[in-house]
């Protein structure tokens, strides 16, 4: 299992959307694609969204609300939380060093 | 688009199926859309051969006969793929060497059918569940290789159009022998039934409602 997010190939920058999406709120299928789209301009499909999803709640980042007819809410766990914290900390030292040697250059 | 839904296994159609059909209706569907649905069920059968199931779904409903021979059934057709293959690239070819490849075609052949009926007997189901779906890719590809290499002895199209031709044949085997490959697996009834009428895997609508 892996424990980064960096390590899952191809459902890497949809599991941080969605995390980043759930962070204020639980929110079903649609309504997380709806505003991962507001908030980055990505428009995830959704194969792609529920293999991501599928992950993330394997791994106990996020987890399934009881339904809401036939769509299901999902939420982000305190475990979930620490990762996109880290995550986004990683991103963040990222963004700074790089900002800096454009600006230096 | 529901088609398309089928071709992921079950456990996963038994824990998503429900949510997901209910977000297709609310979602505009384009070719992404469709593409992406069967990128994620090649995604999904991979990830329940090695392990990864979806949470909270009941272990898969194959029997064990019918995975088993399903494996040994669909490693004879690779096999065989693979040897018309040669046969119809090469005729001059089932002499000396050529011979010797296809005796030891026949004898990987049978080495695959041991190994999934030993594992059958003698090992957990993640070997058998891995033997089984390598046996069903491995299908899809040597099916492809007949077909396209058939088409490629009896019709003489120039470069390009071959080129369309072949690329065309693969991603169309592809799909249609992984639709067949999934049914022979996924089909709860026997393999004999499922073969006959290829007919894709059937969730009870009680199971998927009780896991919400």
């Amino acid at each position: 299992m892996q424990k980064d997010l960096s390590e899952w190939g191809r459902y890497s920058d949809p599991g941080l959307l969605i995390l980043s999406s759930l962070a204020n709120g639980p929110k079903h299928g649609y309504a997380m694609m709806e505003d991962i789209f507001t908030f980055s301009g990505t428009r995830l499909e959704p194969g792609t969204l529920y293999g991501a999803l599928s992950r993330l709640e394997q791994r106990g980042w996020i987890e399934a609300l009881p339904n809401e007819a036939r769509r299901r809410p999902y939420g982000i766990t305190p475990d979930g939380r620490q990762a996109l914290r880290g995550h986004l900390q990683t991103m963040q030292r990222i963004v700074t060093v790089a900002l800096d040697r454009l600006a230096n250059a | 688009m529901k088609w398309i839904l089928r071709l992921y296994p079950c456990p996963w159609r038994e824990r998503y199926e429900e949510e997901m059909l209910a977000l297709l209706e609310q979602h505009r569907i384009t070719w992404r859309t469709s593409t992406d649905l069967l990128w994620g069920a090649w995604d999904a059968q991979l990830s329940s051969a090695f392990g990864r199931k979806p949470m909270n779904a009941s272990s898969s409903r194959r029997s064990r006969p019918v995975t088993l021979a399903g494996g040994a059934l669909i490693g004879i057709m690779f096999v065989l793929g693979l040897m018309f293959y040669g046969v119809l690239s090469y005729p001059s070819s089932v002499s000396g060497v050529g011979r010797t490849s296809l005796l030891l075609s026949m004898a990987g052949l049978l080495v695959y059918a041991a190994a999934v009926v030993w594992s059958g007997r003698h090992s957990g189901p993640t070997l058998q569940t891995a033997l089984a779906q390598g046996a069903k890719f491995g299908a899809i590809l040597g099916c492809g290789a007949l077909v396209n290499m058939a088409l490629e002895h009896f019709t003489a199209l120039g470069t390009t159009g071959g080129m369309v031709r072949g690329v065309g044949m693969w991603a169309l085997m592809f799909v249609s022998f992984g639709a067949a490959g999934s049914a022979a697996f996924q089909r709860s009834g026997s393999l004999n039934r499922a073969t006959r009428r290829v007919q894709l895997c059937r969730c009870p609508r009680k199971r998927r409602s009780a896991q919400g």
